[in-house]
């Protein structure tokens, strides 16, 4: 039952996915982007108001130019969130816990309540 | 590893870097830019990492994390000045040159920088906790 069950959900999926993309393919707006005002305006004048041939690059910079900036901060977090990961600045208290562990202490937060 | 991949990581990694310098700058005249310019940078500091061991190929923190902090404020700096910058630049614009394309070189450097060292203190935070 729960073969059969997997067996549709993904035939189901498999369906799904290929429809979209045969109906992507044929419809008007993939294949008629000359009648959009905004990708024609890309492609006529993007090099030439700024002289730079690679139209991803200018609408990337200049035209969605604040998207991009927090594509970058996304990415400086992100490094961040890591490297602090790798230094174990999330992991003091388990770190507090083994010592204590170690000490013979039971692995209780009751001091640090009654000192709060 | 063994001496050939040593060897080979020695001769190509000047080579990487060059290619992905190249594919930053050139960013707004040829296919590419900040994104694959930087991890092609950093790729080649992953080869690097791979055939010497993390102890032998890594650089101080610090400096890594100080160049993406002087990236990150330099971004914004040209967020906010990039008219002034523009005006200054816009005379002398050509096409497929390495000036056309008036401030655009100067975002594809600063983010190339920004991704080359986001994506070195990803991995080596990820090799030196598996290093542990």
């Amino acid at each position: 039952m729960r073969k059969e069950l997997k067996f549709t959900v993904g035939l189901a999926c498999i369906f799904v996915v290929s429809c979209f993309f045969v109906f992507s393919a044929f419809s008007p707006a993939f294949n008629q982007w000359e009648q959009k005002s905004i990708a024609k305006f890309f492609m006529d004048e993007g090099w030439r108001q700024l002289a730079a041939t690679n139209t991803v690059t200018t609408i990337v910079w200049e035209y969605r130019g604040y998207d991009t900036l927090g594509e970058e901060t996304i990415l400086f977090t992100a490094a961040m969130g890591v490297f602090a990961l790798g230094l174990g600045f999330f992991s003091a208290e388990k770190l507090q816990q083994i010592e204590r562990e170690k000490a013979g202490e039971p692995p209780s937060v009751k001091g640090r309540e009654a000192e709060e | 590893m063994n001496a050939i991949v040593r060897t080979a990581a020695t001769v190509l990694l000047p080579v990487i870097l060059l290619f992905g310098l190249y594919v930053v700058v050139h960013g707004h005249t040829t296919p590419g830019g900040t994104f694959s310019g930087g991890s092609v940078m950093a790729g080649a500091f992953v080869v690097l990492t791979l055939a010497y061991g993390i102890q032998k190929a890594e650089i101080r923190r610090s400096v890594i994390k100080a160049l993406k902090s002087i990236a990150g404020l330099t971004l914004i700096m040209l967020i906010l000045f990039e008219f002034s910058l523009r005006v200054a630049l816009l005379p002398t614009e050509q096409l497929f040159t390495l000036w056309s394309g008036s401030s655009l070189m100067f975002f594809n450097i600063v983010g190339g920088v920004l991704v080359f060292t986001g994506l070195l203190v990803i991995w080596w935070t990820i090799a030196r906790t598996e290093n542990d």
